[in-house]
């Protein structure tokens, strides 16, 4: 069974009582990821329109009326809201072209596309990069990018300084953005 | 495109790169649900966003504000006022028989109070 907030909770909902709100935020959050990711295969797509959801919904808590329903109708109208503004916002975007090569040649000058990002093959050349990276440069990109640990977690996971994670994760980024690049230019030659 | 060296230029640069690294390495990572981390921080942020609010609508119900017709009115009151008593000053002086230009100067010195009091809204 789907757990919910109880329904003699969502007069306290309506009013702003933090506690109520901290269970519905913690019981709402995987649910509309799990929207946001069906939707568009993009983690931090989905993070970003979780986001704004959750303080929309904040923000607009006088338009919640109880009387017409539960608090997960009421934001999951409002997420099903930013989907609808997600896809007027990417129509309106000039389309891609063929070629991922290019995107990954600008990667310090110019944000990714959703759009590029959301492609298989994607997937497959940054796993393809991350293995051609020494093991200590993999791991702490993955603690920093994928689990999102701070510089001190990670040096307490490595046995080593701050300073230390700092300089690895520089150097591991650099050889990330050299790895990316050769692909792109690979597949560029193979394209000819 | 090959580079000179293999630094970051420029503070931009990095910046970009870090957050496109950041979107493409997520790409690799599960994908069932958010992180931890990104989960803690955003119920901290929604409920800090959740008493601001209600901060602001306290406050905001304590500030008094006159409504406009309230305060036109006042204005009115008082500019009543001052004539009246720039009225009954003339009189006063014309019984008591005093010179017409310390006459002027009392109504002149009233009129000026009055327009200083009112910060220059007339």
């Amino acid at each position: 069974m789907t757990e919910k907030l109880e329904e003699k909770s969502w007069i306290d909902f309506a009013k702003g009582d933090a506690d109520v709100w901290r269970e519905f935020i913690d019981l709402e959050i995987p649910r509309l990821y799990g929207l946001f990711m069906d939707r568009w295969p993009n983690r931090s797509l989905a993070e970003e329109l979780l986001q704004k959801t959750v303080f929309d919904a904040v923000r607009g808590r006088s338009s919640y009326d109880p009387s017409k329903g539960s608090p997960e109708k009421w934001i999951h109208g409002i997420a099903r809201n930013n989907i609808r503004l997600q896809i007027r916002r990417r129509a309106s975007r000039p389309s891609i072209n063929g070629d991922i090569s290019q995107y990954l040649e600008a990667i310090d000058t110019k944000p990714l596309p959703d759009e590029v990002l959301e492609r298989e093959e994607m997937t497959k050349v940054v796993r393809s990069a991350l293995s051609r990276l020494e093991s200590k440069e993999k791991a702490v990109l993955e603690a920093k990018y994928i689990d999102e640990l701070s510089a001190n977690d990670i040096a307490r996971q490595m046995n080593t300084t701050d300073k230390a994670v700092y300089s690895l994760l520089y150097r591991a980024k650099l050889s990330l953005r050299r790895e990316l690049e050769r692909i792109a230019s690979l597949s560029k030659k193979e394209e000819k | 495109m090959k580079r000179e060296n293999d630094n970051l230029f420029s503070d931009e640069s990095a910046q970009q790169l870090d957050k496109n690294l950041s979107r493409l390495l997520k790409l690799t990572g599960k994908s069932d649900k958010p992180s931890r981390t990104f989960t803690k921080s955003l119920i901290n942020d929604a409920l800090n966003e959740l008493k601001q609010l209600d901060v602001e609508k306290a406050e905001t119900k304590n500030v008094i504000i006159l409504p406009n017709w309230l305060e036109k009115a006042v204005g009115w009151a008082a500019m009543v006022a001052v004539a009246c008593g720039a009225g009954f000053v003339v009189i006063i002086s014309f019984f008591l028989k005093v010179n017409l230009l310390l006459e002027v100067i009392v109504v002149l010195t009233i009129v000026f109070n009055w327009i200083s009091s009112l910060g220059g809204r007339v």
